[in-house]
């Protein structure tokens, strides 16, 4: 719950997220690092957790860098920074989306996303002995509903998925789902795809 | 500076006198919740309610056999008449059976079915007639990781498996009305039941797991506590294995 560690946020789009992350973990007693794609990040304190924002939320033709292959890399380059298993571990998290169980209009963000899980669940089982967690929040594009009003997705019957919950899913709600997993409170989870959708991944077979 | 997060919210834990249960509700109880310790075995309800009120929480114990309409309904009302209607109910009692498809009885079947399966299906029905018309509330499932199947586990995994199934019907039906339902499925948790096991057969489980560790009542506890939250409110009908990592692989022909 309270963070006393260190994490770093590594994001490359997906701004409201971004911003609501950091906020509540600033706001938990977590010592905040930002980084891109270009910064260098293998030298550096001790880290406690590391969170992935790649961006799957905002894009609509997909990213241009592979980000299942980016986090592997970033799990690689950070290795003698995260804190060991004997010492507690670290918690890593990446911001997905929920079109990885598929979705018409947008084929290339599926793909990039379910990617994304397949990494999170490989190093989950490779480093797990090292007493890393790694887990992912997948999320709904923040305006779900505005896309859902524009009406079919060209060429379908479809509309956008949305909450069934009362409320829009915000930026804070994936927030909070993202601290929740950096918890070292959390270090018996790992390998995990939690929606943060307000319902919306149910209808999906690959969703359980 | 989460201690007052569940200020004013009642819990009903069953399953609560011992293992998971127990930490979930010390767990909500420290987190200023109400605490209903609701068990089959009422004496071990009230000594763990009594543990709870001596570090400075609100708890109560109820007996309650959660396979009977009848204790079920019972239950629920009683909760509402001396502390108000529940606000997170966490459906944990279950029973577990380990023997293969050759030696299951009738009565070993039924009966856990009629606790694991049906238990959550007449206490989630008590709680959502209640929390339907206050448009808000939590439920939480205890599964089990053994949903996806183990040897000499046809009837508990079958039960467990039925629970995921609720959690996903009833987490589409309740949505609009503020209420999350989830389901937390813990691999091996250091219970009294799991040490029970051989020492030899406990290593061979340990070493078919990524983290190779066993997990605490208290990592559940923290989960659960997550989803009961205000935080998680759009979490919901999600399966969460609290596992180490053994919901992403077991070498069945190990076992
Ligand atoms: N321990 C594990 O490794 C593990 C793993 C996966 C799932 N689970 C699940 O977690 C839950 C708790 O398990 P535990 O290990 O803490 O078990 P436990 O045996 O320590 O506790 C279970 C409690 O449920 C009560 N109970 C049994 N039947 C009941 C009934 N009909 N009505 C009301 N209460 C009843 C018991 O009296 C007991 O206090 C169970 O649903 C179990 O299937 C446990």
């Amino acid at each position: 719950m309270a963070g006393e560690g260190r994490v770093l946020v590594r994001a490359d789009g997906d701004d409201d997220v971004v911003v609501a992350v950091s906020s509540a973990l600033v706001t938990a007693g977590w010592i905040v690092e930002h980084a891109g794609r270009s910064t260098p990040v293998s030298e550096g304190p001790r880290l406690d957790g590391i969170v992935f924002v790649p961006g799957l939320l905002d894009t609509v033709a997909g990213l241009d860098v592979d980000p299942a292959a980016e986090l592997v890399e970033l799990v690689e380059s950070l290795g003698r920074r995260l804190r060991s298993g004997g010492d507690g571990g670290a918690r890593i998290v990446a911001v997905g989306s929920r079109d990885w169980l598929g979705w018409a209009g947008r084929p290339a963000v599926a793909a990039q996303a379910a990617g994304l899980v397949a990494a999170v669940r490989s190093l989950a089982l490779e480093r797990g002995r090292a007493g890393l967690t790694v887990n992912c929040v997948l999320a709904l594009p923040l305006d779900a509903h505005r896309r859902r009003h524009r009406g079919a997705v060209p060429g379908t019957h479809l509309h956008e998925p949305v909450a069934l919950t009362p409320e829009p899913v915000t930026s804070a709600d994936i927030a909070a789902t993202v601290e929740f997993f950096l918890d070292p409170r959390s270090n018996y989870i790992t390998g995990q795809a939690l929606h943060c959708c307000g319902g919306a991944s149910l209808l999906s077979s690959l969703s359980v | 500076m989460f201690h007052a997060e569940f200020k004013g919210k009642v819990s009903l834990v069953t399953g609560a006198a011992s293992g998971i249960g127990n930490a979930v509700a010390r767990e909500l109880a420290a987190h200023g919740s109400a605490v209903v310790v609701g068990d089959i075995d009422a004496g071990a309800a009230d000594r763990a309610a009594s543990a709870i009120r001596e570090v400075g929480g609100q708890a109560v114990g109820l007996r309650v056999d959660v396979s009977s309409r009848g204790e079920v309904e019972a239950a629920f009302a009683r909760v509402e008449a001396d502390l108000g209607p529940v606000d997170v109910l966490v459906n944990n009692a279950g029973i577990s059976i380990d023997r293969g498809v050759r030696g299951v009885t009738d009565e070993e079947w039924q009966r856990t079915i009629a606790v694991n399966q049906t238990g959550v299906f007449l206490c989630s029905q008590a709680a959502a007639r209640s929390m339907i018309p206050r448009k808000t509330g939590r439920i939480i499932n205890i599964a089990s990781r053994a949903w996806l199947g183990w040897f000499g586990q046809v009837a508990y995994a079958s039960s467990k498996g039925g629970v995921v199934s609720a959690t996903r019907s009833l987490a589409i039906e309740l949505a609009r009305h503020g209420i999350t339902v989830n389901c937390l499925a813990p691999g091996l948790i250091d219970t009294p039941l799991v040490r029970s096991e051989p020492p030899e057969v406990l290593e061979r489980l340990l070493r078919a797991q990524p983290m190779g560790t066993l997990g605490e009542p208290e990592d559940v506890a923290n989960a659960a506590r997550f989803l009961a939250s205000d935080r998680a409110r759009a979490v919901t009908g999600q399966l969460l294995y609290v596992c180490g990592g053994k919901s992403l692989y077991a070498q069945p022909a190990m076992a």
